[in-house]
């Protein structure tokens, strides 16, 4: 093949330029530490760090519900046991009052003492988190109970205190984190009921009435101790979810890394070996190009 | 025979061959870089001069043409090979344009905006009461209408750019065209031997290659040197006349091409006018397109979530998107919302403080209602991004291969129309020793006249 001056400089300039878009690209991935930048670097592995990306997101919603679902359920807990500590009390109240050795005055200094009991537990019943009632359901302006003239217990909206929190902890997951007010409290021989029922039975004086009023609050104490251990199991639940969930983020992020980000060292070494060659072109290039007859006339 | 006239004759003959031929070698010396300059050959020829009776004597030499070095088959492969050429280069610079235009993967890209969208629901779904979330809900939804607005403004904008381009692509082509009927008018009067003769073609090849960058044209030349030239299998350029391609048509939807002759429609499926009519006619508008399906399946399938839920100020059948949002450049928030965030369905119950439907709103993400509903809003976008980064890893691929072939075929194009510096200097001392001895033939002529007349 003739050589002549348009093939040197046409071969010179694909080689260099050839080594320069290569070198571009190792440069590249060490400044940004990203293997991919454009959907072009890897377009199936573009939308997969989309989709990825999505599910981190999402893995990060459920991670904060997960946090709040749990800080609700642990305020639930307390309160449940601050509802059964008074549940205790009104019991040893009964027992005492139950006894024929107590006489009308001390059983009415007991009626007094059980209503102190009653507006506690109002107040546990009445309890806020973070601008909820732990017993309110989806009522969000006014207390779920209140006590009336005549000194019994009712709900301010009795739609809204079965409204259900849901709070998704895992996709498809969606964990109620509330009880329902009227479920606790509420109802025949309920919380509220059997309370009232065991201060008027004092008042009355009534032996029969405490005795069965005691009963019935042996039975609320149960059931509160019910709802307590289920608040426990879903905690539980949540808590298993939880790790479940930042293993499969650690993954996922892990997954995203070896397919978005650039290998570090492999990246340094290439753009070295890609200088390298850059310049020993370069030498080579420029000495082929200035070589001509003329330096060898006379 | 011969008289000491002829010696003289001769050594004049040998000068004038050599001087002829330093010229060219000069003229080959100055255009070493010349585009599309072909190295010329000064061809010589023995003159003999006939006697009587079968005899025959040299009386010199004579240039018998100015020959320029081509190889008519590289031609017409390498021609071929630049408009493929001219084609992916075009298509590799556009698509980096199309697929930088959707920002991916990152954090200012669509895919974002819909998850930050989706998670301000969930976050709302825990306290619906909370109106700082409320505001952050409507604040995403701004943000998700600007991007697709942007994105469809963005494309919009590029496809008026390529109507531009392809319009001075064809003005260039007519340009082109234009000149080169009149090199053909100019190749009927000149010498076919001459210098000039072949420098007219020389030009006239550089525009073929330029046409060619721009349009996959077909070129026929006659024996005259004159060339006829057709695109898609009409002959739009015979001898010194020719056809205008209009672009005035261009405009709107359809980029439509057409001769002025008003004969038919015009079209090019190579060349940079190939790609660009390609990416303004079909790529473009595909990607538009794609984006309008996903702005709208977000539209509708958000509105019906919304319109089922209760606002926190109990209103229900509010939409969350504008009503007449049908597309990635007319979707809009209810303009309502901006005032009063209270509207934002919330609760699935009409219970103020129930967040039961913005949970479903926030799980909306995961509903497959695109493509058959086989794929999630995610699923779908991801799929428009990486279809855009295989056109244009393709695109890359196809463009690099062909540059590597086409650059081998230049070189083995200017290995023989090429000018090489040291042929040139060899023959630049070759014809300067000619001169020389032509020279020192006529000084010998003369001395040997002198001889003579100093005899007599």
């Amino acid at each position: 093949m003739r050589i002549t001056q348009n093939v040197k400089n046409n071969s010179v300039m694909m080689h260099l330029n050839t080594i320069n878009t290569q070198r571009q690209k190792y440069y590249n991935q060490l400044s940004t530490g990203k293997r991919i930048e454009k959907p072009s670097d890897d377009p199936a592995g573009t939308a997969k760090v989309i989709q990825l990306n999505q599910l981190i997101a999402q893995n990060e919603i459920y991670q904060k519900n997960i946090e709040d679902a749990k800080s609700f359920l642990t305020s639930t807990e307390a309160s449940l046991d601050a509802v059964n500590e008074n549940l205790q009390e009104a019991v040893t109240i009964a027992l005492k009052g139950a006894s024929d050795s107590t006489g009308e005055d001390a059983r009415s200094i007991l009626a007094d003492q059980v209503d102190y009991i009653i507006d506690r537990v109002l107040a546990e019943a009445n309890r806020e988190y973070d601008s909820k009632y732990l017993y309110g359901g989806t009522a969000v302006d006014q207390p779920p109970f209140e006590k009336q003239e005549d000194g019994t217990i009712v709900m301010t909206n009795e739609t809204a205190i079965n409204g259900v929190h849901l709070r998704e902890i895992s996709k498809g997951d969606d964990v109620q984190i509330n009880f329902s007010g009227e479920e606790v409290f509420m109802g025949e021989d309920g919380v509220f009921e059997s309370l009232i029922a065991l201060r008027d039975a004092l008042e009355a004086n009534d032996g029969d009435a405490i005795q069965d009023a005691y009963m019935n609050i042996k039975d609320v104490t149960t059931d509160i101790t019910r709802f307590s251990s289920v608040a426990g199991l879903r905690y539980e639940h949540i808590s298993n979810i939880e790790e479940t969930l930042s293993e499969f983020d650690l993954q996922m992020q892990s997954l995203k890394s070896s397919i978005e980000d650039a290998d570090i060292a492999e990246a340094a070494i290439n753009y070295e070996e890609m200088n390298t060659i850059y310049q020993a072109n370069l030498q080579f290039s420029s000495s082929i190009l200035q070589m001509s007859l003329m330096d060898y006339l006379a | 025979m011969a008289g000491l006239n002829n010696i003289f004759e001769i050594g004049k003959s040998a000068l004038a061959a050599s001087q002829s031929a330093l010229n060219t070698t000069g003229q080959n010396i100055a255009n070493a870089n010349t585009e599309g300059y072909s190295r010329k050959v000064t061809n010589f020829e023995a003159s003999v001069n006939y006697l009587g009776g079968g005899l025959q004597i040299g009386s010199g030499v004579t240039v018998n043409e100015v020959t320029r070095v081509r190889n008519r088959f590289i031609d017409s492969q390498l021609s071929l090979q630049r408009q493929t050429l001219s084609y992916w280069s075009t298509m590799e610079s556009k698509h980096l344009l199309i697929e930088q235009i959707y920002e991916e993967p990152g954090e200012t890209g669509l895919s974002s905006i819909m998850n930050s969208f989706f998670e301000s629901w969930s976050e709302l779904a825990n306290a619906p009461e909370n109106s700082s979330l409320r505001e952050n809900v409507i604040y995403q939804g701004d943000a998700l209408v600007k991007k697709f607005n942007s994105l469809n403004e963005r494309l919009t904008d590029m496809e008026n750019e390529l109507t531009d381009e392809i319009s001075d692509e064809i003005e260039k082509f007519n340009d082109y065209a234009q000149q080169i009927t009149e090199i053909n008018s100019k190749l009927l009067y000149v010498d076919k031997r001459s210098g000039s003769y072949s420098s007219l073609l020389d030009n006239r090849d550089v525009l073929l290659e330029k046409m060619n960058e721009i349009a996959d044209i077909t070129i026929q030349e006659n024996d005259d040197g004159q060339v006829n030239l057709s695109l898609n299998g009409k002959v739009f350029l015979q001898k010194t006349h020719f056809i205008q391609l209009d672009s005035s048509k261009i405009d709107g939807d359809m980029a439509e091409m057409n001769w002025s002759d008003g004969t038919t429609s015009a079209t090019a499926q190579g060349g940079k006018l190939g790609a660009l009519i390609d990416l303004r006619e079909n790529i473009i508008p595909e990607n538009i397109e794609k984006l309008d399906n996903l702005a709208s399946a977000i539209v509708d399938t958000i509105n019906t979530q919304h319109k089922a839920g209760y606002g926190y100020d109990g209103s229900t059948g509010v939409v969350f998107f504008d009503v007449n949002s049908v597309d990635a450049n007319t979707i809009a928030l209810n303009s309502s919302l901006y005032t009063n965030n209270q509207l934002l369905a919330t609760s699935s119950d009409g219970e103020a403080g129930s967040g039961g439907n913005a949970l479903l709103m926030s799980q909306l993400q995961d509903s497959k209602v695109l493509a058959d509903n086989t794929a999630t809003f995610t699923d779908y976008y991801s799929e428009i991004v990486a279809t855009e980064g295989n056109r244009r890893e393709e695109a890359i691929t196809l463009y690099e291969g062909q540059e590597i072939f086409t650059d081998n075929l230049y070189s083995y194009q200017q290995s023989i129309t090429g000018v090489s510096l040291d042929e040139e200097m060899t023959d630049l001392l070759k014809y300067q020793r000619s001169y020389q001895a032509a020279s020192k033939l006529i000084t010998l002529a003369d001395e040997i006249s002198e001889t003579l007349i100093n005899m007599v």
